[in-house]
C-alpha cells in the first residue's frame, strides 16, 4: 500500500509536507474513519479525549503523565481494532492507544510503532513524498 | 473503511482555511468543521446520514507531537 503525503498548513508557518494514512479505529461504541500522522518517533498511537469517547475506550485504566515534544499530559491507555485498506489489501488488528485526557490538548491521531509498526515494513520516502506499507508474514 | 471518494477528497482539499480545526469530509467534500472532534462529527453524521465521513485535525503551531 501507498500513500502520498499531505501538504498541511501550519498558523504561522509554511505548509509541511506530513506522513498521513486512512485508518478506521474500530471501538466498542462506534467505527470512525480518521486520517492520522504515522509517527516513527512515537513510541505508542496516541488519541485525543473526545475521539476516545467517541469510540467508546474504556479511559479508566493505565492512567497516568506521558511526556511527548511539548510537554506532559495525563493519559489513559486501552486497545483499539484498526483497519487499513487499499485495493485488494485490507488488514485488521488491535493497537495499544494512549488516550489524552486534557479536552484542551490539541493533540492529532498519531499511529505510534507499537502494534502498527511490527505488521509492515514501512518506508518513508521523503523525495517522492510518500509512505509505502508492505505486509509482513507473521512469525 | 475510508471510501476512494472522501481520501481522494481529503488529498486534494486545500485546508488552510482549517488551522486547528477538526474537518469532516464526506462525499469527496468538506461537510464541517469545528474545533471540537465532537461538533464537526455530529454534524458530518447529521448531513451525510447514510455515510460515513472521513475527519482529520488540521494541525497548528501548538499541536503536540509524541
Amino acid at each position: 500500500m501507498n500513500f502520498k503525503y499531505k501538504s498541511l498548513p501550519r498558523k504561522d508557518g509554511p505548509a509541511r509536507k506530513t506522513p498521513t494514512i486512512p485508518v478506521t479505529f474500530i471501538g466498542p461504541g462506534e467505527s470512525i474513519d480518521i486520517v492520522a500522522i504515522l509517527d516513527s518517533g512515537a513510541d505508542i498511537s496516541v488519541l485525543p479525549l473526545e475521539v476516545g469517547e467517541q469510540l467508546g475506550l474504556d479511559l479508566t485504566k493505565k492512567r497516568g503523565p506521558c511526556g511527548g515534544i511539548g510537554g506532559e499530559v495525563d493519559t489513559a491507555e486501552d486497545y483499539v481494532r484498526v483497519r487499513i485498506a487499499q485495493g485488494h489489501e485490507n488488514y485488521t488488528f488491535d493497537i495499544p492507544v494512549k488516550v489524552v485526557l486534557d479536552l484542551k490538548s490539541s493533540v492529532p491521531v498519531l499511529i505510534g510503532r507499537e502494534g502498527f509498526f511490527e505488521e509492515f515494513e514501512i518506508t518513508f520516502d521523503e523525495r517522492r513524498e510518500r509512505i509505502s506499507l508492505k505486509k509482513v508474514a507473521q512469525r | 473503511m475510508p471510501t476512494k471518494d472522501n481520501y481522494l477528497g481529503y488529498m486534494t482539499a486545500d485546508l488552510k482555511r482549517y488551522v486547528g480545526e477538526w474537518v469532516a469530509i464526506c462525499n469527496g467534500k468538506v461537510v464541517s468543521h469545528d474545533p471540537s472532534f465532537k461538533k464537526a462529527y455530529i454534524e458530518a453524521k447529521r448531513q451525510c446520514p447514510a455515510k460515513r465521513p472521513l475527519l482529520t485535525r488540521v494541525p497548528d503551531q501548538d499541536t503536540m507531537i509524541f
